[in-house]
């Protein structure tokens, strides 16, 4: 994944999808949920536990467009700016 | 206790004698009970209440299989979204709540977004119905749609 606005929110986002299983080598900013990192629904729902877990987070990630990580990272950032 | 219902490995809510109208549209779902399970082991009840409503875990713990009741609710809220047609877009996973009576019967209840969609496609009843074999939960829901808008 590249460096952006949020290295830290993507290093914990890489991480989680690493612990699916997820090749590191996918793991760039513009690969979809679906399409690119092949997620179930049940991996995408392990995605928000996580999220909440770790950055105390609510992000809900189903949607019904596909999502990049990017996508993903922005709408992070947006849930912890939100929490103030 | 919810016990007595894992006596077998199916149930229904059969509602389909004509009184609520209908099919308007189906929605199924596998869940491997495995993956549940691994969301007790990793998360607290609070990172569990983004997906599961206070009473579907309130009767987990309850329960002698809490894995199994929670993948319960878990395909049932999938299967509602797949006959909604927008999947959970929209809806928090909470929004559906599932039960098993003390029949073994799955019983749903839709609140907030859920409840505003299936109202607005004028799905009053929605008979669902589940079967366990080895390591996997199904369920099945059928969606009614109304003869008449806003009756219950």
């Amino acid at each position: 994944m590249e460096q952006n606005a949020f290295p830290d929110i993507q290093d914990t986002l890489k991480d989680i999808l690493k612990n699916l299983g997820i090749s590191e080598e996918l793991l760039h900013d513009d690969a979809l949920l679906h399409r690119d990192l092949q997620l179930d629904s049940t991996e995408i729902v392990e995605i928000s536990l996580a999220l909440k877990r770790r950055l105390g987070v609510a992000v809900k990630l189903e949607t019904r467009q596909d999502k990049t990580l990017a996508e993903v990272s922005q709408a992070i950032a947006d849930a912890r700016s939100s929490l103030g | 206790m919810h016990a007595p219902v894992w006596d077998n490995s199916s149930g229904a809510n059969r509602q389909s004698n004509g009184q609520h109208g209908s099919i308007a549209a189906i929605g199924i779902d596998l869940v491997e009970i495995a993956r549940i399970e691994g969301f007790l082991r990793r998360y607290d009840s609070d990172a569990l209440a983004l997906i599961f409503a206070p009473q579907e875990l309130e009767a987990s713990q309850l329960d002698l299989a809490p894995a199994k009741y929670l993948a319960l609710c878990f395909a049932s809220k999938e299967a509602i979204g797949k006959a909604l047609g927008t999947g959970l877009a929209g809806i928090h996973w909470f929004e559906i709540a599932a039960r098993l009576d003390s029949w073994g019967r799955l019983v749903v209840n839709l609140s907030g977004s859920a409840r505003q969609k299936a109202d607005e496609l004028g799905w009053q009843h929605w008979e669902m119905s589940w079967l366990s074999w080895q390591n996997h939960l199904l369920v099945c829901a059928i969606a009614y749609q109304s003869t008449t808008r806003n009756d219950s």
